[in-house]
């Protein structure tokens, strides 16, 4: 028997053509396909580069049933080592577009790994002005208000 | 915020001297009654009581990371039978030392009765969780004396 397969439409208007497993990883995809059966559907706020990411991650996390029953398609240990070279393979803007494609379409594991990787960007930063310069974030502070914060953060580990 | 939940408090720290944005979420208060929880040294429900003294959860958190975690337990110095043995337990916003002295117990242990103890520090914590106040117990010539210091965080 085939498999069904959904359309999802990037913001270019480019469509990808999934398996419904796939992309049902997605909880928001998963009520649209019940809610409008057989229509292409349009992500307008994803990217066709960030869309065939999400897309990556869920063709790898899809649990198929064989029908032998439930069987992952990879063991729960590679599936952790994959993720993090999946991650780390990203760029930092890219990293949060796709944290942010997570968090729209509801792939709670997919938000888990990028809110993480993030994390442990953040930890890695010796000190403020890093961050800054990782995230590309503005300094909107005063000298003193600098020098207050300083005081009020200053923390043994 | 799932992020910042995955943060150690210095990650914070740094993350709220970036900009203001940051900082007002960086040192919102839920975020740092997490980071209460997460350093394990007193139950959740006490964590709440003790907000009641001190400015924020983020002043707390300095407490409990700067202070109270490094020195809660029993610390043993070489003969433990000479009275060398002190337990170090949390109190209200303090931290209590005292010193076991060296008795002789029945074939229960110490849960045949009370055991005998003398005190030896506190730590207070400061309303703004730094700032903390230390007595030590001793003896000038024949009376039991408070002396007073303060005492800075224990860098781990």
């Amino acid at each position: 028997m085939s498999k069904k397969m959904i359309v999802l439409k990037s913001s270019e208007g480019v469509s990808f053509v999934v398996e419904e497993a796939v992309a049902r990883q997605s909880k928001i995809i998963s009520f649209l396909v019940e809610e409008f059966p057989d229509r292409e559907l349009p992500l307008t706020n994803m990217t066709s580069e960030i869309l065939r990411k999400t897309i990556e991650y869920c063709k790898k996390h899809v649990v198929e049933d064989d029908g032998g029953g439930d069987s992952s398609s990879s063991s729960s240990g590679d599936l952790k080592e994959w993720d993090v070279k999946f991650v780390a393979e990203i760029d930092q803007p890219r990293l949060m577009d796709l944290l942010m494609a997570a968090n729209y379409l509801d792939i709670p594991s997919l938000l888990d790994v990028t809110c993480q990787k993030v994390a442990d960007t953040i930890a890695a930063c010796n000190d403020e002005k890093e961050i800054r310069a990782t995230f590309n974030i503005e300094n909107d502070f005063t000298e003193e208000e600098v020098e207050a914060i300083r005081m009020e953060n200053q923390y043994p580990i | 915020m799932l992020i910042f939940r995955l943060l150690s408090p210095r990650d914070l720290c740094n993350l709220s001297s970036c900009c203001k944005s940051l900082c007002d979420i960086a040192n919102s208060e839920n975020f740092w009654l997490d980071q209460c929880e997460k350093v394990k040294v007193i139950p959740s429900s006490e964590i709440v009581q003790l907000r009641t003294g001190v400015s924020s959860y983020k002043a707390l958190c300095r407490f409990l990371v700067e202070v109270m975690k490094p020195l809660v337990g029993v610390w043993v110095y070489q003969k433990p039978e000479f009275g060398n043995v002190v337990y170090v337990m949390p109190g209200f916003l303090s931290v209590v030392g005292c010193r076991i002295i060296p008795q002789e117990v029945g074939p229960l242990g110490i849960q045949e009765g009370r055991i005998m103890w003398s005190p030896v520090f506190e730590i207070i914590c400061g309303f703004d969780g730094g700032s903390t106040k230390f007595f030590l117990n001793g003896r000038d010539r024949k009376d039991s004396c408070l002396f007073l210091g303060l005492f800075t965080g224990i860098e781990n």
